[in-house]
């Protein structure tokens, strides 16, 4: 069980350590805020710390509540988002946060009007006879279930063209996470349903191991789902930066010796240029522009080979982006 | 695409650094070449067509700007890497922006270079980018350097909207 506890909570992490590592190399926030949230709250929810912090808080619950809180504003960040990547309106995000505000409120109201002593991690077993916890555990799996559902089908119904193939393996991943995710949910609601009415239950051992192994299977698909477009464009960045450093290599004894010339060093004037080798791209543009600036004045001062490795390299980077322009434009 | 002009844009902000007039610019993080030549077009209050000329109509020089009572031209040796023609349009760009004054001077050694815009009359404002650095060419310089630093950001963006939000 622990194992099932556990998992999720390093995977999640180790995706959120990801992306704040992509954040120093330009990647965008995107998921970041709701995988710290869904991480948080999935690590809070470990048996061994649920009991020690909630201990600290009081012994009686109130961390409950705060994992209710946190993993429910990281999935309705994470639909806000889908909102966002579907274009809907701003008037469904609204609404959204609407609905997650008027449940957090409603959470703790019915928590702190129950009474909970005890840390207890299977919270539903213990006390979900009492009312007003089997509608506090009720209405959160309900919200989690919608907006996990709402999630998923956003997610499947999406358009798929433009994507890059990582993203779209791991999208799809995502997509079919909701849909476990929202099995999981089934299975608690039916578990706080026959705790609150006190029916028999059948076979509950089993249930309770399923929604936990659903719960670690969905959470294990999203972290896949994030990693995988994640670790394509690290590996994509990796690439270009060895291949930013090798030509930096090469044209640093070509721009030494073209800055003991008169041409370099006039065309050092503009260029602001600086001789420590730094793999960017500001870098590497500076240098080519200046032995560009040299070549085209006086052509001699550079070999045929070095002028062929010059092409090549302008080649690799005006590849990908627009700066194969200008076309002409009238003559 | 439909592109408006603000005439009066020219008379706003004299005193401009290269980062300040890159700033205005109010450049999303990666620009496509025609988004910037869009963008430097609206802060110039007019249209600016670029044209590739033979190297021999501008000797000496890797780039022009001549700007007219209706429009601007920029021209730029076609024998010259794609590279550096396009560091040589962000150049131009850049004393568009930095609205600097111009030079008569350059007129006369360049008779061809009027075979390119239908005569010389109406030419209120030339500028070449030369081995020969002043001032007013370092500021345009350094201009372009930014405005490339736009152009050749990363990855492209992706066409997808998902991948665009969550990647």
């Amino acid at each position: 069980m622990s194992l099932l506890q556990l998992l999720p909570s390093l995977v999640l992490w180790a995706v959120v350590l990801t992306r704040i590592v992509g954040l120093r190399f330009g990647w965008k926030p995107g998921i970041l805020t709701a995988m710290i949230l869904v991480a948080t709250g999935t690590t809070l929810n470990i048996d061994a710390v649920y009991t020690s912090v909630d201990y600290w808080l009081g012994n009686r619950n109130v961390l409950n509540l705060v994992v209710h809180v946190v993993l429910g504003l990281g999935m309705t960040e994470l639909s806000r988002l889908v909102v966002a990547a579907t274009g809907a309106s701003r008037t469904r995000w609204r609404l959204l946060v609407l609905a997650g505000v008027v449940m957090a409120g409603a959470q703790a109201a019915l928590l702190l009007a129950a009474h909970t002593p005890g840390s207890a991690t299977n919270f539903t077993d213990v006390f979900a006879a009492d009312p007003s916890i089997a509608w506090y555990q009720g209405l959160f799996f309900a919200w989690i279930g919608l907006i996990t559902a709402y999630t998923g089908v956003e997610c499947l119904r999406r358009t798929r063209v433009g994507e890059s193939e990582s993203f779209r393996i791991g999208f799809d991943i995502i997509a079919a996470s909701c849909f476990v995710g929202v099995m999981a949910v089934a299975i608690k609601l039916l578990l706080v349903a026959q705790e609150a009415t006190k029916s028999v239950a059948h076979q509950p051992e089993v249930l309770y191991v399923g929604y936990r192994s659903l719960i670690a299977l969905t959470l294990v698909g999203f972290s896949i789902g994030f990693a995988l477009p994640a670790y394509q464009r690290a590996r994509q960045q990796t690439t270009a930066r060895v291949r930013r450093r090798d030509a930096i290599e090469r044209l640093q004894p070509i721009v030494t010796r073209l800055l003991k010339t008169d041409a370099g060093q006039r065309a050092r004037e503009a260029a602001a240029l600086s001789l420590h080798p730094r793999s960017t791209k500001e870098q590497l543009y500076r240098w080519i522009i200046f032995v560009d600036d040299i070549r085209v004045e006086n052509p001699d001062l550079l070999s045929a080979d070095e002028s062929k490795f010059l092409d090549d390299i302008e080649a690799s980077i005006a590849e990908p982006g627009p700066i194969n322009v200008p076309a002409p434009v009238g003559n | 695409m439909r592109r408006s002009w603000d005439r009066n844009s020219n008379l706003e902000c004299p005193h401009r650094t290269p980062s300040t007039a890159v700033h205005h610019l109010q450049l999303p993080e990666m620009v496509s070449f025609d988004d910037l030549l869009a963008a430097v077009e609206h802060a110039h209050g007019k249209p600016i067509k670029i044209s590739l000329v033979p190297s021999d109509t501008l000797p000496g020089l890797s780039g022009l700007w001549l700007e007219t009572d209706m429009k601007s031209h920029i021209l730029v040796p076609e024998s010259h890497p794609k590279l550096l023609r396009m560091h040589v349009i962000c150049h131009e760009f850049g004393h568009i922006l930095l609205r600097h004054q111009g030079c008569e001077g350059l007129v006369s050694p360049m008779p061809s270079v009027f075979k390119h815009l239908g005569g010389q009359r109406g030419i209120k404002r030339m500028l070449a980018r030369s081995p020969r650095w002043n001032e007013l060419e370092k500021a345009a310089e350094e201009v372009a350097y930014l405005l490339s630093s736009f152009v050749m950001q990363g990855a492209p963006t992706p066409a997808s909207n998902f991948e665009k939000v969550f990647g």
